[in-house]
């Protein structure tokens, strides 16, 4: 964990002097001053200790209200010189932590402050889903659409009872090659047409494990079908492994100069089933969607989730997620991006 | 590595064909010293000259004897690549020779001009190469999980070894895929080797996504509340390979454990100095300084997402 602590007070850092020592957190030390960019760094990883001295009562809450709002693990005051007398009132306000004038120095130890995550980590729960949003960096929007089961009959967990020529509810996921035009002007054809193979490639080795099949492909952009059992979506994982991984997979598998990028949109609808060869005759209102979805809302690199799909992982994976506007009448989310 | 006699006559037959007995006892004299003598191997006085498929068959019989047929096959690959001595040789049969060596579960790398063990039909902790005593630059990686007394307290042995079987199989997926391989499992960590060619590369690849692959099994099936949180370090140096694996204990994988005691963080990879520069900049740029100042340059990658 990144502990921050903003502070010009020797005293104040002396506090800290053990728990620097600890292997599994890092202190740093700010000026108060720099409060707002340090918010502005903060995340998940990050508990962010501010010291009382010299604040008003009016700039501890003031204080409070941004350190809620960002996505930091948790925060609290440090309050050597007594400043903040209604103590209580920074825990119901949403502080995890108050180090007061009376705990000896060096007391702020690696076990306490596992106690003190603990805690940060309950209270977070206990306020979900109210404060999802905004203790994890989702849009201030937390109650979650209405999930409305797809009209159709679900494909199944497997390929099985799948029959050609029937129309079934599938896990689809668009997948788009970025930058086509530009790479087009820079690079040979069979560059390219080598760049599509190794996508395809990629594609197939990540959705496997989930059962996806390369259902249309077309120039630069296809889609994947992943069988959907009516309950769960299990596509969205190795959605997410592609975005963490595009860096090695660039390094290691595509071997070229300038980064590939593509981007994904993923979706529960209902499609007809056709062996490969015969999906030029399908006509299908979720296919002209998810094609929509992938060329209009995705931006190169982005992964988009529709909330059909989204609704249907834990809510923990949620998290990672950000509702952007809707498309077609239809809630979406992006992941957000890993830096 | 056992060598099947069809194999050992295609090598005599290559050798034999290739080059006259000078330019073989040059070469032989590469795995076995200066002192090796031809003459005394095949009984044949030195007033007598050797006919070329008796002296190939003993040189065959040699390295077959020491275990370094496959450094002696990779050795006439070299000279028909790159010749000795200034002359090129053209050396028959090698691709059949290469063939064979590859249906006994080995694959070529032409990188390192090396043999390996292929890890889909064998895995050996020396890559069926790595010899007893010698000393290679290889690269480490050291995985510790965080907090395992408080963990294995708070949720009982079974539970947590049930866990760590999980991770030991999940990391050695990733590494072995990069030609990585296990050296050490004790309970809550372990450590993998990486040789040979790109061996920084291979290990920082394989501790990220790891890392990555962690934080997807926290979000879905990781069964602890707060999730399993492990350190990732990496650091090359020489190390003498022994096949009791007292390698363990050598200066490189002392230092390694050193730094992740130091500087190791939860939900990190940590790397040392030298290996950074052998990342590609797309990579390497996405690890930041450890502590400014430091004399010890060392550099980490955490995963985090814009808020």
């Amino acid at each position: 964990m990144r502990i921050v602590l903003l502070t010009d007070r020797k005293k104040s850092r002396a506090a800290f002097a053990s728990l620097s020592r600890s292997r599994d957190h890092t202190v740093e030390v700010r000026p108060p001053a720099d409060f707002k960019a340090a918010i502005a760094a903060a995340d998940r990883d990050t508990f962010i200790y501010v010291d009382a001295a010299g604040l008003s009562l009016a700039s501890v809450r003031a204080r409070i209200k941004s350190l809620v709002d960002t996505a930091v693990e948790g925060f609290g005051f440090v309050d050597l010189t007594r400043t903040i007398s209604d103590v209580a009132d920074l825990f119901h306000r949403g502080a995890a932590d108050y180090i007061g004038a009376d705990l000896p120095t060096g007391k702020i130890t690696a076990q306490r402050f596992a106690r003190i995550l603990d805690f940060a980590g309950r209270k977070v729960d206990a306020d979900l889903p109210l404060l999802e949003g905004r203790q994890r960096g989702m849009q201030a929007s937390p109650v979650w659409p209405p999930l409305v089961a797809p009209v159709g009959s679900p494909s199944g967990s497997d390929w099985n009872d799948v029959v050609p020529g029937r129309e079934y509810t599938f896990q689809i996921l668009f997948v788009g090659l970025d930058h086509v035009s530009e790479m087009g002007r820079k690079s040979s054809e069979e560059l390219l047409r080598s760049l599509r193979r190794t996508l395809q490639n990629i594609l197939t080795r990540a959705f496997a494990p989930v059962l996806g099949r390369i259902f249309v492909w077309k120039e630069d952009s296809g889609l994947l079908l992943i069988p959907y059992d009516g309950e769960n979506v299990t596509a969205l994982i190795p959605a997410m492994r592609l975005v963490l991984n595009r860096t090695l997979i660039n390094i290691e598998q595509f071997s070229v100069t300038t980064p590939i990028s593509w981007r994904m949109g993923l979706h529960v609808g209902n499609t007809t089933y056709t062996e490969s060869g015969g999906t030029s005759a399908i006509v299908s209102e979720t296919l002209n969607f998810i094609f929509h979805l992938g060329d209009k809302a995705a931006r190169p690199g982005e992964l988009v989730v529709t909330w059909p799909a989204l609704g249907r992982v834990p809510e923990r994976v949620r998290s990672y997620f950000t509702r952007i506007e809707d498309f077609e009448g239809t809630a979406l989310f992006r992941m957000k991006e890993p830096l | 590595m056992r060598v099947k006699a069809r194999l050992r006559t295609l090598a005599i037959r290559a050798l034999a064909e290739s080059m006259e007995i000078k330019t073989m006892v040059h070469l032989a004299r590469r795995f076995f010293g200066a002192a090796y003598d031809l003459n005394e191997r095949t009984g044949f006085p030195h007033s007598v000259p050797i006919p070329n498929r008796t002296a190939a068959s003993q040189i065959v019989d040699d390295v077959v004897e020491k275990d370094l047929f496959l450094d002696f096959v990779s050795n006439l690959i070299y000279l028909e690549r790159l010749g000795m001595a200034g002359r090129k040789y053209r050396i028959p049969r090698l691709s059949a020779i290469i063939s064979e060596i590859v249906d006994t579960g080995y694959h070529f790398d032409h990188a390192s001009g090396t043999f390996f063990e292929d890890h889909s039909v064998r895995v050996t902790r020396n890559w069926g190469v790595l010899r007893e005593g010698e000393t290679h630059i290889m690269a480490f990686l050291g995985v510790d999980v965080s907090g395992n007394s408080e963990l294995v307290r708070a949720h009982g042995n079974e539970m947590m070894s049930s866990i760590y079987r999980t991770l030991r199989s999940m990391l050695t997926t990733i590494v072995e895929r990069r030609n990585g391989r296990l050296w050490g499992w004790e309970g809550d960590g372990g450590l993998f080797a990486f040789t040979f060619e790109e061996e920084n590369q291979r290990a920082v690849h394989s501790a990220v996504e790891a890392l990555h692959e962690l934080f997807l099994y926290n979000l879905v099936s990781c069964p602890l509340p707060g999730g399993l949180h492990v350190r990732f370090t990496v650091h090359n140096g020489p190390c003498e390979y022994r096949s009791d694996g007292t390698e363990l204990k050598s200066d490189t994988v002392k230092r390694l454990w050193d730094i992740d005691d130091r500087y190791g963080q939860a939900d990190s990879v940590v790397i040392s100095a030298a290996v950074l520069p052998s990342l590609d900049h797309t990579l390497s740029h996405t690890f930041t300084a450890v502590k400014a100042g430091s004399a010890e340059r060392l550099h980490r990658y955490c995963l985090r997402f814009e808020s």
